[in-house]
């Protein structure tokens, strides 16, 4: 629940660092019933409002909306109201140059969506990252993401007291952080835990290391209802051959 | 033009007020509808970086990138630019906003959006050039096309039309004012207002599509607009620095104040209308539908409306220009939420 404040606050100092809309998923499950939870903690950051241009540094270094100037590929811009000649640009559904002008240039189009993927994965370990617990001896590894959270600590438990303690990383952002990588190469096999029935975050995660696709094992339902700690024990456990 | 010789309040040209070159097609309604935009912006010494412009997709919406280079121009998403506006008028209300829109991008996607920015009553200029296609697209009617009309690709239309003044109105708008790309005078006198009203005004302006809606019998073509337009009034704007003698016209001439000292004048034409009377502008649209003709003029005005920045008690200030600690609320209110739950 925390996480739905913090996400809050956070999402829009990352849509205005990186320029780019942010998206947050919660679940009607914690929107609609009672839960208990800590007391929200208040922001331990300034809000950021990116890299936003005065008149004066317009004046100084000029101003170019979508050129990578900083080597991070992410553009620089101006408020409407910044009382300097140059300052304006245009947000235009189509094809434009590094100063937001209008073009039909290819070449123009590539670098731009060239610089956009840079942009977007520069970003895998500027995001919330995500949150390993390790367990003494494990046997077993564990992906997950959101409100599944609690059923998989209690399916930890279960499966501990039948000797397969395993460890677990839960997802906080897209695009994937380089310790959910990390985390994959560790182990021989990972069990992804989902609450849907096409098992997209396998399909994510897959599609970001194709090398390791096959260690990667859903396991995933849909039935309306949250995932119980029962069924993701009793899945892995089959699994692995229990 | 003479006046790109003249120099505006600010020392500055027209010609300083240019967009990019335009790339609609030649004739088109919606060429003269920013050429009288940027007149109006121009004359009037808007500085360019305080006006912001927004649209959403079109061969309309494609026009602000073709006047007012200086400013800040938004395209947004089809039928979406509402959104961008509340949001950019709501964090610097120090800005003026021209939005152009078209009869698709407001009367058929962008209805939801539109009827909402009216209720919140963003300041705002919302100009929808309406030419009863979707022009970009190449020629489909839009939900803004009479009953009978016929175009060689689309054919027949038998559905009937969404009217955007009378959306405008019953939205509860307090500017609502309709005019034709081909009457620059009433255009410019209606523009001139619309900028100076405190609130969000409504102007559908008829702006001929030459490339697929200008047939002779065409409802939105220019042969339509020239004979059956209905002026209801004659409309001055009168700036606030302006001495007008209006002493040999009185009686006919209503004078009705804006909320930062200008004024217009209301020159009763023919029958009367009295354009403060709601009820009497929905006749009057309604009445004009049935004898197919096209009322243009100011239509309705009520200078007491709320805004959007009074329905949220912002303060004077932009909130853009407020500091970090004036603008996040402090540790305590944060704890006394929490505590309210304990
Ligand atoms: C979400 C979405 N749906 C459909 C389109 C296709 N589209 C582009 S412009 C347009 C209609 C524009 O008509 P109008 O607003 O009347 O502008 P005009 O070109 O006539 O000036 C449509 C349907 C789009 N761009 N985006
Ligand atoms: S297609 Fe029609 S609306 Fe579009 S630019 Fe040409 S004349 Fe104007
Ligand atoms: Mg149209």
């Amino acid at each position: 629940m925390g996480e739905c404040f913090e996400f809050g606050w956070q999402a829009f100092d990352v849509a205005e660092r990186f320029m780019t809309p942010v998206f947050i998923l919660s679940d009607l499950d914690l929107g609609m019933n009672y839960w208990t939870c800590e007391a929200f903690e208040y922001p331990d950051q300034p809000l950021d409002r990116g890299r936003v241009l005065s008149a004066e540094e317009i004046q100084q270094n000029g101003f170019a909306r979508y050129m990578d100037k900083y080597g991070d590929a992410v553009g620089e811009r101006t408020l409407p109201g910044t009382p300097h000649p140059r300052a304006a640009y245009f947000t235009r559904g189509t094809g434009h140059d590094e100063y937001g002008n209008y073009t039909e240039d290819n070449e123009k189009w590539a670098v731009n969506l060239k610089r956009l993927e840079r942009k977007i994965e520069g970003t895998r370990d500027k995001l919330p990252q995500p949150i390993v617990h390790r367990a003494e001896g494990a046997k077993v590894a564990i992906i997950s993401y959101g409100s599944n959270d609690p059923a998989i600590e209690e399916a930890r438990d279960l499966l501990a007291a039948q000797g397969y303690p395993a460890e677990y990383l839960r997802i906080r952002a897209l695009p994937l952080s380089p310790t959910v990588h990390d985390f994959v190469r560790a182990y021989d096999h990972v069990y992804l835990v989902e609450n849907n029935r096409d098992a997209q975050m396998t399909q994510i995660l897959r599609m970001d290391m194709p090398e390791y696709a096959a260690r990667i094992r859903p396991i995933h339902m849909c039935d309306g209802l949250p995932l119980t700690a029962a069924f993701i024990a009793e899945e892995l456990l089959a699994r692995e051959g229990r | 033009m003479g006046s790109r010789n003249k120099t505006n309040p600010l020392g500055l040209s027209l010609k300083e007020y240019d967009g990019k070159p335009s790339t609609l097609c030649v004739g088109c309604g919606h060429n003269s509808i920013s050429a009288q935009i940027q007149q109006v912006i121009w004359e009037l010494g808007y500085p360019m970086h305080d006006v912001i412009k927004l649209s959403g997709i079109g061969c309309s919406s494609k026009t602000p990138a073709y006047f007012l280079g200086g400013s800040h121009g938004f395209n947004a998403l089809h039928g979406r630019m509402p959104s961008i506006a509340t949001g950019a008028m709501t964090v610097n209300r120090s800005l003026t906003a021209v939005a152009v829109s078209g009869d698709g991008d407001t009367g058929s996607i962008g209805m939801g959006q539109f009827k909402h920015v009216v209720r919140r009553n963003v300041p705002m200029v919302y100009i929808v050039e309406n030419n009863g296609v979707y022009g970009l697209t190449k020629g489909q009617f839009s939900a803004t096309a009479d009953v009978g009309q016929q175009i060689k690709y689309a054919g027949l239309n038998e559905l009937p039309p969404i009217d955007i003044c009378y959306e405008a109105l019953i939205g509860g708008a307090g500017f609502v004012a309709r005019s034709f790309s081909g009457d620059k005078k009433q255009l410019q006198e209606l523009l001139k207002a619309a900028l100076s009203y405190r609130g969000l005004s409504v102007l559908d302006v008829i702006s001929p599509c030459v490339t697929f809606n200008d047939h002779e019998s065409s409802t939105k073509g220019y042969e339509w607009g020239k004979n059956h337009n209905d002026v209801v009034n004659d409309f001055t704007f009168v700036p606030e620095y302006e001495e007008v003698q209006i002493e040999q016209e009185a009686g006919t001439v209503r004078e009705v104040e804006l909320h930062n000292g200008n004024r217009v004048l209301l020159k009763k034409i023919a029958e009367s209308h009295d354009p403060t009377d709601k009820m009497a502008a929905l006749h009057l649209i309604e009445d004009a539908l049935h004898r197919q003709q096209l009322v243009t003029g100011l239509l309705y005005i009520n200078t007491q409306h709320k805004t959007i920045h009074d329905f949220l008690h912002l303060p004077e200030t932009p909130l853009v220009h407020l500091a970090q600690g004036d603008l996040r609320p402090g540790r305590e209110s944060l704890d006394k939420v929490m505590a309210s739950f304990g």
